[in-house]
């Protein structure tokens, strides 16, 4: 079973220099975060790619949580249940919605916020939720003679074809939160993104509405496998709308949303088309109660 | 790989393989024989292990991350005092885990008393969803759990008293 399996090198950098220093000169390296996925899913004992491994847990700066009156910034090491625990009250329900439905909370405290959003083929909960948060994530870069850091909005993380953006060599060491006044988020992850991603589909809404009209609707639908996507055409449509919305409206939104989805890929299986369409009318429903109830 | 860690509070060395994951090692190059071979995969819940004393899927922790640690399996656990209170909460519903998940179960319940000196039901059923064995039902877990919280209370009380 172990014949011509070679036991990779672990490299256990101190800090973020020391980390792209190493990234640079073994660029083939796996950047190994929390290891859920990896362990579990995409390296399976033994491995036979003979890659090394480039553990950043040891880098101090990758754990760090700071805030202002602006923003949540964390490292992209630290781990959901430490991010949860340490954000609960000032988190957006969005984020932390996401967070929680990752899994129990053994899971949570192992994987981190950066494998999260850096799954090389999958968008899950964080991605997701940080899109419609129109959050920031910092990239620096190893291969330039000069290490350069950039900030860059979450959904340019990814390629139009849905996978990770990121050129060889380059890390996400930040994840920028604005706080931002919402008066209906939503997260809802319909099936299991890790064991059934063909089926499974990623909700997320932020919503702001003054005097019954609908002044900002932002929302993010991830397809594991394949993208995350967000109509811009689709939220104008239902922004100024008045609420509560009527089921003639619900329904001619969803059909449109179908289309949307339809256009958008041919590798989506129905199943996630139906339950897409069916959690954005759930989350319009409930947008319109929660109206009609204040 | 030469690792070095604590094992049950006592000090061993591996070599072995740097990514080899946690029940695997143990179970081959060690004595270890409660963890059950299970999905490897992080879904069974059936390979948890104390360490550093908190709760974790041994199948999803490679090797090179547990040097320096201190890693307490259900052997170890089971001669410690904190296990009485378990094995009496399981006695006192006449309801014990399948021998499979046995050790898993009593871990995680440890970990959830330990951390919360009075879990409510929601709690107990989200800590111990990690465990996907169904031999024993909700509300009987929820009752055991509860059971287990109260003697580690009175524990407790008795050394502070």
């Amino acid at each position: 079973m172990y014949e011509g399996v070679r036991a990779p090198a672990v490299f256990t950098p101190a800090t973020i220099n020391e980390a792209l220093d190493i990234y640079q000169r073994y660029p083939r390296s796996v950047l190994w975060a929390g290891g859920t996925t990896l362990m579990g899913q995409l390296r399976p004992y033994p491995s036979h790619d003979n890659l090394d491994i480039l553990y950043l847990g040891n880098v101090k700066e990758l754990h760090r949580i700071s805030r202002n009156e602006r923003y949540l910034e964390m490292g992209s090491m630290v781990p959901i249940q430490r991010f949860l625990a340490v954000g609960q009250h000032i988190l957006h329900p969005v984020l932390s919605d996401a967070c929680r439905q990752l899994g129990p909370e053994i899971i949570r405290s192992q994987s981190t916020v950066g494998g999260n959003l850096c799954h090389p083929s999958q968008r899950l909960n964080i991605g997701t939720a940080l899109m419609v948060l129109e959050s920031q994530v910092e990239i620096r870069d190893s291969q330039s003679a000069k290490a350069s850091t950039r900030w860059v909005p979450v959904n340019r993380l990814y390629k139009r074809d849905g996978s990770l953006g990121l050129i060889h060599g380059e890390i996400v060491t930040r994840i920028r939160v604005f706080f931002e006044e919402a008066n209906f988020q939503l997260f809802r992850s319909l099936g299991n993104p890790f064991y059934h991603p063909e089926l499974a589909v990623l909700f997320a809404v932020f919503a702001k509405y003054e005097k019954s009209t609908i002044s900002e609707f932002r929302f993010a639908l991830s397809f594991p496998m394949i993208d995350i996507i967000r109509s811009k055409d689709l939220e104008t449509a239902i922004t100024s709308k008045d609420l509560p919305l009527s089921s003639k409206e619900i329904s001619h939104l969803s059909t449109e949303l179908y289309e949307v989805i339809r256009a958008y890929s041919t590798k989506i299986s129905s199943v996630q088309k139906t339950r897409a369409c069916r959690a954005f009318e759930q989350a319009l429903q409930d947008l319109n109660a929660q109206v009609l109830m204040s | 790989m030469k690792i070095s860690c604590l094992l049950n509070s006592k000090p061993v060395d591996f070599t072995t393989y740097s990514d080899k994951p946690l029940n695997l090692l143990l179970s081959e190059e060690s004595e270890v024989t409660s963890i059950t071979p299970g999905c490897s995969k992080g879904r069974c819940g059936n390979c948890i292990v104390l360490i550093d004393e908190k709760p974790r899927l041994s199948c999803l922790v490679p090797a090179f991350q547990i040097s320096g640690k201190s890693i307490q399996t259900f052997e170890g656990f089971a001669k410690s005092k904190w296990f009485t209170d378990i094995r009496r909460a399981y006695e006192k519903h006449a309801m014990h885990p399948c021998p499979y998940c046995y050790a898993a179960k009593s871990l995680l319940i440890h970990s959830i008393i330990s951390d919360n000196t009075d879990p409510s039901p929601e709690e107990i059923l989200q800590a111990m969803k990690i465990n996907s064995c169904t031999c024993i039902s909700e509300d009987h877990l929820v009752e055991i759990v509860k059971t287990a919280s109260m003697f580690r209370r009175r524990r407790r009380r008795v050394r502070r008293s």
